[in-house]
């Protein structure tokens, strides 16, 4: 790893001599600046507490230096060198993809490495003075430098896909997100804590590797300095967690640079079918491990993973749908590729996989339920069946367009029609009070259009009226039957 | 697509016998490319920007310092070797970028406008280069419209119009196919003459066409033909001051494929 060509060439290009003179003398003046103001931050001098804060500022700054600098930089790696139009060279020579790839994760920061390194000295100043135990010391460090590794690649991706301008944009908005969404979110839902590398300077100050069994018990809201997660009722310590999460999604975004990064980018392919499937069960098989069933009703859980399970087979959808050029690839590989059968994609992996992740909480909660919460098997099941077949008819309409001739890309366009489509008849809805006057046509029509609303369908709303949100469920089908034909005869436009 | 960039939607393309789509790294290792536009590592220096291609194409690591003498040499950057490449001037980095094409000693070239940015006396040095490893037994493919510089190079050529090739072979077998006949353009001093129509009815003449202030046309008969067609001419009064045959070049031949005269 350490002779990978592209690796050297970053570091060569970003730790030139006099750079890394300046570097340092800024990294000790600014330790310097820091540990003097932490003497003067509380009433009387205390030398342990003073070197437990430094040392938490220490980490901080090396985290966000790692974090946000390291994820800038992998952001920019692929996406410069494809606008200076050196990436082909790059393409054209006998590096594995993989070696471009490890190539550009590690060497991409490098100046931000040697940043971290150099702050190394401040962090072990006061690791000494306030008594910080060696190993949380340690665990602090793999933690921080697993979570930037994990957002260098996911960043990394977004280098290999993303176009400057809006899209730049866009990708550091998601970077930010990332690095802070966590932080805010994963406790109300689930037993999980902080998912950002900031919580290595907490994991430093640390002084035992216990685990507290009362949380897995009292179900209390996570608090940013308890490191005990639940994970199907049992305690463990949230390094572990951290150290498997991270090590796993990185994995995932490294997966997908390397299958693509020496490709034509006309035919990228994020995942293969299998694999996008594999990740979206996967964040389904942590959400399901780490839920905090007891804080939601029956029905509310569920719809919490229809939810998830929506926006996941939908961006998964996404990724598996085919342009023009690779139709016309298909076909001239095999006959087959015009036929019924290759009209109904990406419909197989999208229902499937909804059906499946849409089951296995409700299986769940139809065993650990109260007996005295409002539930209905028919009604979920039936939700699972009609969000399935709402992200399909969705992404068949959406898949159709994407074999459409014209300028620039016609996804976006028919994002744009969805978009447009959806506004209206959320207007039209509310204008009509279809939803609201409790009449049961109106209940199922407004489904029909507004598929989410599935969701709010109460229990005797849907005692009132199945059979008309089972027609509902047909027109859904017919839809997608509809978009299935046209999609049919586009293929056999694009003949070979 | 030669070069694994661009995935083909139809067709399989070889390089030295082995399918690119199929073993795209085994095929990239034998050939050396250069783009039209393209950057070099402005903060790089010379010798490392070539030390990691050597690398990148896997060149046994203690035959990559010589190497890279070797090219620097060729193509007179030497004195170069240690300069950061962001001081280099503009043809400096194009031959930069031409040594990068063959350092690892890649059996097929793949040049686009290779020749642009070059200073005169860089451009003939190029092509006694191209000419020298085209001795050495490589296949160099270059892409240009610098048709005179491309007569000069090579052996054969493919002519691509609108996206389709229209003419492919020996250059000296196209130009030749090309002027089917003899092309001659006559100038006479005597605006009132009526050149034009006078030789639409003269034997052996064909293809009559105005050509700035004379007149051009095909000629499918002889010298002997020729002489007494000029004489012919002057007996008329026609004030016949310049009589020049038009000698066909590529430049020609493709500026009159690309105008519809000749298909």
């Amino acid at each position: 790893m350490v002779a990978n060509p592209e690796l050297i060439r970053n570091v060569r290009a970003q730790l030139r001599g006099e750079r890394m003179i300046a570097v340092a003398a800024i990294c000790v003046v600014l330790s310097l600046v820091v540990g003097f103001s932490e003497s003067y931050r509380f009433v009387g001098f205390d030398r342990v507490r003073w070197g437990v804060e430094f040392l938490r500022q220490a980490l901080w700054v090396q985290a966000v230096v790692l974090v946000l600098g390291g994820g800038f930089a992998a952001l920019q790696s692929i996406q410069r060198e494809k606008e200076l139009n050196t990436f082909d060279f790059q393409r054209i020579t006998r590096l594995s993809p993989w070696e471009l790839t490890i190539g550009k994760l590690l060497g991409a920061p490098a100046l931000m490495y040697f940043i971290a390194l150099c702050l190394v000295p401040a962090a072990v100043v006061g690791a000494v003075v306030g008594g910080a135990r060696p190993p949380f010391v340690l665990a602090g460090y793999v933690i921080l430098i697993l979570g930037a590794i994990t957002v260098h690649a996911f960043a990394l991706l977004l280098s290999l896909l993303v176009e400057r301008g809006v899209a730049t944009l866009g990708a550091i908005l998601i970077l930010l997100a990332l690095w802070t969404g966590p932080v805010l979110a994963t406790g109300f839902v689930l037993n999980l804590g902080s998912l950002s590398p900031l919580i290595a300077s907490d994991i430093t100050t640390q002084v035992s590797w216990a685990v507290d069994p009362g949380l897995a018990q009292n179900d209390v809201i996570y608090a940013p300095r308890l490191l005990t997660d639940v994970l199907f009722g049992w305690p463990v310590h949230h390094v572990y967690v951290l150290v498997v999460l991270y090590l796993v999604f990185t994995a995932w975004f490294l997966l997908a640079v390397a299958r693509n990064i020496k490709r034509d980018p006309a035919v990228y392919q994020i995942f293969t079918p299998p694999q996008a499937l594999g990740l979206a069960l996967w964040i389904n098989l942590i959400f399901l491990g780490f839920f905090r069933w007891s804080r939601f009703a029956p029905l509310n859980a569920i719809n919490t993973f229809l939810g998830l399970n929506a926006t996941l087979f939908f961006a998964l959808g996404l990724v598996l749908l085919r342009n023009r050029d690779t139709i016309r690839r298909l076909r001239a590989l095999s006959a087959r590729a015009g036929g019924w059968v290759a009209a109904l994609w990406p419909a197989p992996y999208v229902v499937a996989g909804s059906i499946v992740a849409g089951l296995v909480p409700v299986a769940i909660v139809q065993v650990i339920r109260p007996p005295d919460a409002e539930w209905d098997l028919g009604l979920v099941l039936f939700r699972v069946a009609f969000i399935a077949a709402w992200i399909t008819r969705d992404l068949l309409f959406l898949q159709w367009m994407n074999l459409l001739r014209g300028r620039g890309r016609p996804i976006r366009r028919g994002i744009l029609y969805l978009a447009v489509f959806y506004t209206c008849a959320g207007v039209l809805v509310t204008t009509l009070h279809a939803w609201t006057s409790g009449d049961p046509v109106g209940l199922a029509t407004t489904g029909v259009f507004l598929p989410s609303m599935v969701l709010s369908l109460s229990p005797a709303a849907w005692a009132a009226g199945w059979a008309l949100w089972l027609a509902g469920l047909g027109i859904q089908v017919a839809a997608g039957g509809l978009f299935v034909r046209l999609q049919h005869a586009k293929l056999a436009e694009l003949a070979p | 697509m030669i070069c694994g960039l661009l995935a083909p939607t139809a067709g399989r393309v070889r390089v030295h016998g082995i399918d690119v789509e199929r073993d795209p790294e085994a095929a990239q290792g034998r050939i050396g490319y250069l783009a039209d536009f393209f950057s070099l590592y402005d903060d790089l220096k010379v010798w490392e920007y070539l030390d990691y291609f050597a690398h990148a194409y896997k060149m046994p690591r203690t035959a990559i310092p010589g190497r890279i003498d070797d090219v620097l040499r060729t193509l007179s950057l030497g004195d170069k070797r240690d300069a950061f490449i962001a001081g280099l001037s503009r043809g400096m980095k194009q031959r930069l970028g031409i040594a990068r094409a063959i350092l690892h000693d890649p059996p097929v070239l793949v040049l686009d406008e290779p020749a642009v940015g070059l200073d005169p006396k860089s451009r003939i040095d190029f092509k006694a280069l191209i000419k020298d490893l085209n001795r050495q037994g490589k296949t160099v493919l270059i892409t240009s419209h610098l048709l005179a510089d491309l007569e000069e190079m090579c052996t054969w050529v493919a002519i691509i119009e609108k996206g389709r090739v229209v003419r492919v072979g020996r250059i000296g077998q196209i130009v030749r196919d090309a002027g089917a006949g003899r092309r001659v353009r006559v100038k006479i001093a005597s605006p009132m003459f009526p050149l034009e129509a006078w030789l639409r009815t003269q034997p052996w003449v064909s293809q009559v066409a105005p050509d700035g202030i004379g007149v051009r046309f095909e000629f499918a008969g002889g010298e002997t033909e020729l002489a007494g067609l000029v004489k012919a001419l002057v007996l008329e009064g026609a004030g016949v001051y310049a009589v020049e045959e038009i000698v066909e070049t590529l430049e020609r031949v493709v500026s009159r494929l690309s105008t519809g005269e000749a298909t």
